[in-house]
């Protein structure tokens, strides 16, 4: 299970302070799959950096991450942090060829990784390597043990990063836009590793992405994170079928809209805030087709509503009534 | 690859042929002569240059000595009688070597293991102190290092002889002046580099991956951070192993450097050339071997040909 | 703004400033000088420092102050000139070899790489025997040598920025290859130069008392930061004061020069820090 609340983080540049993540609240049961979604420099990414504790060395940063048996990750010392890397927790980064170490063999990487991890010796970790890599779609593991990641395709270096995240039956996986550098075809092949893996250990699975196809075919939840803040959350079902905040419906429109005929390619006017414009209403304001006055000199909290969790004014005030 | 040693092969043969010309006629256009010194009568000295070819024709000269050079004969000291270039190079580079390689290792060590810290801490004090020691070191030249070392540690302090070298660690402070320069270049070309990788990608995966700081920054990070170093270390080397004439007439060491600068005041045509020549010799083998070892390191390089 | 904003450290300004004061006294000719700096006193060798020779005198009785002044004025005037022809030579090299690429990029690479094989301070020594030390011969020689690695970053740079749009288009519209170089070329590599000028003043200063130290320095009675210095080598066991203030003299000179170059060439650079860097 992994409970976030109140996650903020805010960075001191040029003697300003910029909230990059504000307010950020989910949890999670084991086994779940959560996609967060989001436009590029929403900060997606960073919500998900805070489960590995990748922050922890930032000031700014504020909130509990309850999860793996700890009570706030955010405040673990760094030797906590590296046995749940170790232990609990498997980590897909978003570029494949660059998140290997170009002078070291895959192998050894890889059973470096897997000894780490298992805490068994390097050389009995070879073969669990090679155990590791054939069911994710290797035809000959043993070569590919031996070479470099410059000789891999962008695919097959993500299937050694999946293989090096679940080495350990972790108890979550987080993948940071795993697919968003391979090509179509590979896309799927990826997720469908990544699935299967999955079904296999249970694990909890923390996809982000800004692909909403990913998104609503194969995970059950979704959060949709813009300018840093969790717009939106609920079942991959519910808010496909009702989308609650207007920035949600604009996304399922554009995302539903794409696979009918006459009907034109739908697109939300405007373009996304920057992370780092200082603003005191809502984010969406500018963009948004259904704002109200309040919208822009307060920003909305972040209310239940049937089952889900929606940050925005039309909502909140139905609330407070 | 193979291509690629004949290509540098024959360019670094094109260095030496190029090198040879150079000082042959730029010693030959020095005003003065190797006798000039002596007050001899114009007889013998008629008989000196005969006997040393030098009242034949330049290039009846400069194709003898390309001849005797394609045998290793680097020919006869002018100003040494009875000794050979060979001789004087055979007796001065091992003492020159010895300190220069102690240097070499020394520079190489302290530089890598100072660039990673400094790297590893570059925002918290430790890694600005070494920054501002690499400064300073860059700033002190080696003849106020040497010098200074001297008068502390020999003159006043009494931990050193001066310029007697019996034990092993007599050569202490020659090989700290030495290597002062180098281990400051060195550490701040670690830096640079390895503060570059160190925000990459793959490290940062690396240690979400669990893997602990040492092996992130020894088997992760810092074999990325090396070419550079290593490319500077190649000239280094050659620089160190024949000697710094300063360095050896602070220390007194008896050693090729100081034989090279006190040939060209004394004219001694073959001397200088043969050092020339040597020297040149060195510097072109220690490059290539530094781009072989960095042509080796990156496995981009290597197999560039498969899959 | 860049420029500007080089100024809001203090530690360039506090280099800045002793650069400045090093030239203004050291120009300020005998206005500064409490003795003449070549004038014998065989009665007063070899003083230690007191109150009529602030920093002790020489063997043959010149005050060393005064000696040390007069050859910083000499030390920067060769570092000046041996700057000029690096960034002159090195940035006309570099730029046309990259610039115009084909033949001549090849030809001057080549030449580039010959240079860059044959050790430098062979080249210098050589140099400045058959030119007879002195001044000029002096600064010659460095900057025969200087030049060569300026050229190959410039052409590097110049390589790159070929095929820039900008480059393009001011081509198209007919501008001559020197128009190209002096409005489009320079500019965009000035950074560049202007950190390599920064970094060449102290290599200059050093490989000139080097010269000096090899005795290849400049001809008596005149006297350069490295003739004080190799003169206070000669008896630095028994006087050391005539050693170590002109090494002091000298290093804090450089030290200044080499802090400035380290900090401009850090703040064009623009450190792009990513969130993650300290993890």
């Amino acid at each position: 299970m992994i409970k976030v609340e109140g996650l903020c983080l805010s960075v001191n540049k040029k003697k300003s302070t910029f909230r990059l993540v504000r307010d950020v609240n989910y949890s999670l049961e084991q086994g779940e799959t959560l996609a967060i979604v989001g436009e590029s420099g929403s900060g997606k990414s960073l919500i998900t950096y805070a489960l590995l504790g990748m922050l922890n060395h930032l000031e700014g940063l504020e909130g509990t991450v309850e999860a793996f048996g700890q009570k706030n990750i955010l405040k673990a010392s760094s030797k906590e942090i590296r046995r749940l890397r170790r232990n609990k927790i498997g980590y897909i980064p978003q570029n494949p060829r660059e998140s290997l170490t170009p002078t070291l063999r895959i192998g050894s990487q890889l059973a470096e990784v897997v000894a780490a991890k298992t805490g068994k010796s390097r050389r009995s970790c070879r073969l669990i390597s090679r155990n590791l890599l054939q069911p994710l779609g290797f035809s000959e593991p043993e070569k590919v043990l031996q070479m470099y990641p410059h000789q891999l395709s962008g695919g097959m270096c993500q299937r050694v990063a999946v293989a090096m995240a679940i080495a350990s039956s972790p108890a979550a996986v987080v993948a940071d836009e795993p697919t968003s550098s391979l090509d179509l075809l590979t896309k799927y092949e990826i997720i469908k590793v990544i699935k299967s893996a999955q079904e296999e250990q249970r694990f909890t699975l923390v996809l982000v992405t800004h692909d909403l196809d990913l998104a609503f075919k194969y995970c059950n939840k979704i959060a949709v994170v813009y300018g840093g803040r969790l717009f939106e959350m609920g079942t991959a079902n519910e808010l496909y079928v009702r989308p609650r905040h207007p920035y949600t419906r604009g996304l399922v429109r554009c995302f539903t809209g794409a696979g009918m005929a006459n009907s034109g390619l739908h697109y939300i006017p405007g373009e996304p805030v920057s992370i780092y414009t200082q603003f005191t209403g809502c984010r969406y304001f500018n963009r948004c087709q259904m704002r109200l006055e309040i919208c822009e000199v307060k920003e909305p909290p972040c209310v239940r509503t049937d089952g889900r969790r929606v940050a925005c004014w039309l909502y909140g005030r139905d609330e407070g009534k | 690859m193979l291509a690629y040693v004949l290509k540098r092969a024959g360019f670094n043969l094109g260095v030496m042929a190029v090198v040879v010309t150079l000082t042959f006629f730029l010693m030959r256009l020095l005003p003065g002569d190797p006798f000039m010194s002596q007050r001899v009568n114009p007889e013998i000295k008629a008989n000196l240059y005969s006997k040393y070819h030098l009242d034949q024709p330049v290039s009846r000269q400069y194709a003898e000595y390309l001849s005797a050079l394609s045998r290793f004969d680097l020919g006869e000291s002018l100003k040494y009688p009875g000794r050979t270039v060979n001789q004087i190079i055979a007796e001065s580079f091992p003492v020159s070597a010895a300190v220069g390689s102690l240097a070499l290792v020394l520079s190489v060590v302290l530089g890598v293991a100072m660039g990673v810290l400094s790297a590893v801490w570059h925002s918290r004090w430790p890694g600005r102190l070494i920054l501002a020691l690499t400064t300073l070191g860059l700033s002190i030249p080696n003849f106020a290092v040497g010098a200074g070392l001297i008068y502390i540690f020999a003159l006043k302090l009494k931990m050193f002889p001066v310029a007697m070298y019996e034990r092993p660690l007599d050569l202490m402070l020659p090989v700290l002046t030495l290597s002062a320069w180098p281990a400051a270049v060195i550490t701040r070309l670690i830096r640079t580099e390895m503060i570059e990788v160190l925000n990459k990608d793959y490290i940062i995966a690396a240690r979400v991956r669990g893997l602990g700081s040492a092996s992130v920054i020894l088997r992760h990070a810092l074999p990325n951070a090396l070419p550079a170093a290593i490319h500077y270390t190649g000239p280094l080397a050659a620089a160190l192993l024949t000697g710094s004439f300063i360095v050896e007439k602070i220390f007194a060491l008896p050693g090729l450097g100081q034989y090279y600068i006190t040939s060209i005041g004394n004219r001694d045509y073959n001397l200088v050339a043969g050092i020339t020549i040597f020297y040149t010799f060195i510097l072109l083998v220690s490059t290539f071997l530094a781009d072989i070892l960095t042509f080796l390191m990156n496995p981009q390089c290597r197999y560039r040909n498969e899959s | 703004m860049v420029y500007l904003r080089v100024f809001q450290n203090r530690l360039v300004l506090v280099c800045v400033a002793l650069i400045v004061l090093y030239i203004l006294i050291s120009f300020g000719g005998t206005v500064f000088l409490p003795h003449h700096p070549n004038a014998q006193n065989l009665d007063q060798a070899n003083l230690t420092p007191c109150p009529a020779h602030w920093l002790g005198t020489d063997y043959l009785g010149r005050d060393l102050f005064s000696r040390i002044l007069s050859g910083v004025r000499i030390s920067l005037i060769i570092a000046f000139f041996a700057t000029l022809i690096n960034v002159t030579v090195g940035f006309l090299v570099g730029s046309v070899s990259g610039l115009l690429g084909g033949i001549v990029d090849r030809f001057l690479t080549g030449l580039i790489d010959l240079f860059w094989c044959i050790p430098p301070f062979l080249i210098v020594v050589m140099l400045t025997v058959v030119l007879e030390p002195g001044i000029k011969n002096i600064f010659i020689a460095l900057g025969v040598v200087f030049w060569v690695p300026t050229a190959r970053i410039i052409r590097g740079e110049v390589f790159l920025l070929r095929n820039a749009q900008f480059i393009r288009i001011a081509r198209m519209n007919g501008a001559s290859y020197a128009q190209i170089i002096f409005l489009h070329v320079l500019p965009n590599c000035f950074p560049v130069l202007l950190t390599t000028a920064i970094f060449s003043v102290p290599d200059a200063v050093l490989a000139e008392a080097f010269l000096s130290i090899v005795g290849l320095g400049v001809t008596a009675p005149d006297a350069s930061l490295g003739v004080l210095i190799s003169d206070g080598l000669q008896s630095f066991r028994v006087y050391p004061w005539q050693w170590f203030f002109p090494i002091l003299t000298l290093s804090m000179f450089v030290l200044c020069f080499n802090i400035l170059g380290d900090l401009i060439h850090r703040s064009f650079r623009g450190r792009s820090k990513g969130i993650l860097g300290n993890d």
